[in-house]
């Protein structure tokens, strides 16, 4: 598979201190790669470094000169203030391939109702965008990503502050824009149980400057995610469905090792909110 | 102009007096103040719907307070050296105290559109720091100058009722100017004021373009201000721009309202000074006010 980003002992942050370093990676053609972390970890630091927006501090990055981005940005980012129609929205993403000092042209509306009846919501092409809900913003989002006619999606926690029905839609629909398109995916969310049973390859983001790389299915283990987080946690398989669970006492005392809690019985009732959850 | 005379309401309308002269009489006498309040309006109405939306209404007066000070201190400088900065010399074809105007104006929007990582300057104290700063040297450099200070106020803050042809044409041509950039590159104001880093993300220069914006916001103020004075500029920038949002949810028509809500004002604002002999400024203020009445009414009657 050809290579679409190489990051090589890659330094990011801001002002000169580096938030995380060494970081080494190839993203190719196809691949699904999700970005897991804490809040404030620096996972969206690592992709606005990637996109350009912010310099690296030391190494480098390469892409390929035929990469095309579709970015979906953490939709409590853009301003309601702003009187757009859902159509406006996905139109902007026309607007680089249209070019400077052109006008928008019949094709670029007709791609953007096309991407409007892709993402399932061709009936909101005409809604003022503020006024749709948190699901409804993001599938406009999506195909405003998808309207630059990208091979790389890259995506700021899609799922963010939705009920579990919403996020399960999102994350279907993502799937089915990898698996039919061939897209490839880099995914940002903080919820490692939701992305472990979709990404095909991670990237943990752990405070105190952690990161780690590699196959889901590697990366996902007990010893080594009790290694990155320094917390008592299993790694369960329910039907087919990876589940992270941390133990209570955790929880309870984040840094003691009572040993209360049987590793392999986790009480839901005890086992409350911590990340990585 | 006689013609006017016989249309039924507009010739009742325009051959109401005031000190003794009809509005239709005193027409070529105003007659470029007219025209410059409008295309001010027209501009500053437009360039005030980004503004509003990218929420730095008062960027736009920190823009005009540094303008203000680029006038006060050509004018400083020249009488250091024995020139004379006068109203006189707005019969030239450019003013130097504009040009200095506009380029003082010119570095703050383009300083003022970086955004600031700075943790522990907010970019409100520094629009509050670009809007005080010079408000306070002004007073400072009209006072070692205050021989002069009426010509000094002319110019600083013009005089919508008497406007030169020099500055009407100026006028004129900074407004098509700002029109066309705004025509030629409108798509990608709107995406890089609404989302940049999406926009930067997707092929889009959005740090150049916001600075561009920035850059006509400092042409209108800069040469605005010279011609009709700070305060209905202001206005202009604001409130059509407000009422325009509070009554249309598409970004197309609330240009479209902000502009004519913004000419309208300045033609009716006109008027009601000449008739009321009201400070013309102020007028086309209080009429500007009036449209957003509409659309309170609406957000509140009909939520």
């Amino acid at each position: 598979m050809p290579v679409q980003i190489q990051l090589r002992d890659l330094s990011i942050g801001y002002h000169k201190k580096a938030l995380l370093s060494g970081i080494s990676l190839e993203i190719k053609d196809g691949d699904f790669w999700g970005i897991v972390g804490p809040n404030g970890a620096g996972k969206t630091t690592l992709v606005k470094t990637i996109l350009g927006s912010i310099p690296p501090i030391q190494g480098n990055i390469e892409k390929s000169p035929d990469l095309i981005v579709g970015y979906v940005p953490q939709r409590g980012t853009l301003d309601d203030i702003f009187p757009l129609t859902a159509f406006d929205v996905v139109l902007m993403g026309r607007y680089s391939k249209i070019g400077v000092f052109k006008r928008v042209g019949k094709k670029d509306r007709q791609i953007t109702l096309d991407l409007l009846e892709k993402v399932g919501i061709p009936q909101l092409a005409k809604r003022p965008f503020r006024e749709l809900s948190g699901g409804q913003k993001q599938r406009v989002l999506i195909a405003r990503g998808l309207a630059t006619e990208p091979n790389i999606l890259i995506l700021d926690e899609p799922t963010d502050a939705m009920d579990i029905e919403g996020e399960s839609n999102i994350m279907k629909l993502i799937m089915s824009l990898h698996e039919e398109s061939n897209i490839t995916i880099l995914m940002i969310t903080h919820i490692l149980n939701l992305i472990a049973n979709y990404a095909k390859s991670l990237i943990i983001v752990h405070g105190d400057g952690v990161f780690e790389s590699g196959e889901t299915e590697q990366l996902l283990t007990d010893e080594n995610l009790k290694k990155i987080y320094k917390i008592d946690l299993d790694v369960h398989n329910l039907h087919g469905q990876k589940y992270v669970v941390v133990h209570s006492h955790e929880v309870q005392h984040s840094h003691a090792h009572s040993g209360h809690a049987h590793p392999h019985t986790p009480s839901p009732a005890r086992t409350k909110k911590k990340w990585p959850y | 102009m006689d013609w006017l005379r016989h249309i039924p309401l507009l010739s009742r309308l325009l051959l109401v007096e005031s000190n003794g002269m009809s509005f239709l009489d005193a027409m070529p006498l105003l007659y470029n103040g007219i025209l410059a309040c409008a295309l001010a309006a027209l501009v500053s109405s437009f360039l005030g719907v980004f503004i509003v939306l990218k929420r730095i209404v008062f960027v736009s007066a920190a823009l005009s307070q540094v303008s203000a000070l680029g006038i006060a201190i050509s004018i400083l400088i020249g009488l250091f050296f024995g020139i004379h900065f006068g109203e006189g010399e707005q019969n030239g074809f450019i003013s130097v105290p504009a040009v200095v105007s506009f380029i003082f104006a010119a570095l703050a929007a383009l300083l003022l559109a970086i955004q600031v990582g700075e943790r522990k300057i907010t970019r409100e104290s520094i629009v509050g720091i670009s809007y005080v700063l010079p408000a306070g040297l002004v007073l400072l450099i009209l006072d070692k100058v205050a021989v002069e200070t009426h010509e000094i106020d002319n110019i600083l803050f013009g005089n919508a009722v008497f406007v030169s042809g020099t500055q009407l044409f100026l006028l004129a041509l900074a407004s098509f100017f700002i029109l066309a950039i705004h025509a030629l590159l409108h798509k990608e104001f709107i995406f890089s004021s609404f989302d940049p880093d999406s926009a930067r993300a997707m092929g889009i220069k959005a740090v150049a373009f916001n600075q561009l914006l920035y850059f006509t916001f400092a042409l209108a103020i800069s040469i605005s201000i010279s011609a009709i004075g700070a305060l209905p500029v202001f206005s202009f920038m604001v409130i059509p721009a407000t009422a325009a949002l509070l009554l249309s949810d598409h970004l197309n028509r609330v240009f479209w309202l902000a502009t004519l809500f913004g000419v309208f004002s300045a033609f009716f604002g006109f008027y009601a000074s000449f008739v009321f002999s009201l400070p013309t400024g102020s007028a086309m203020l209080a009429v500007s006010s009036f449209f957003l009445l509409p659309g309170l009414v609406k957000r509140f009657a009909f939520r």
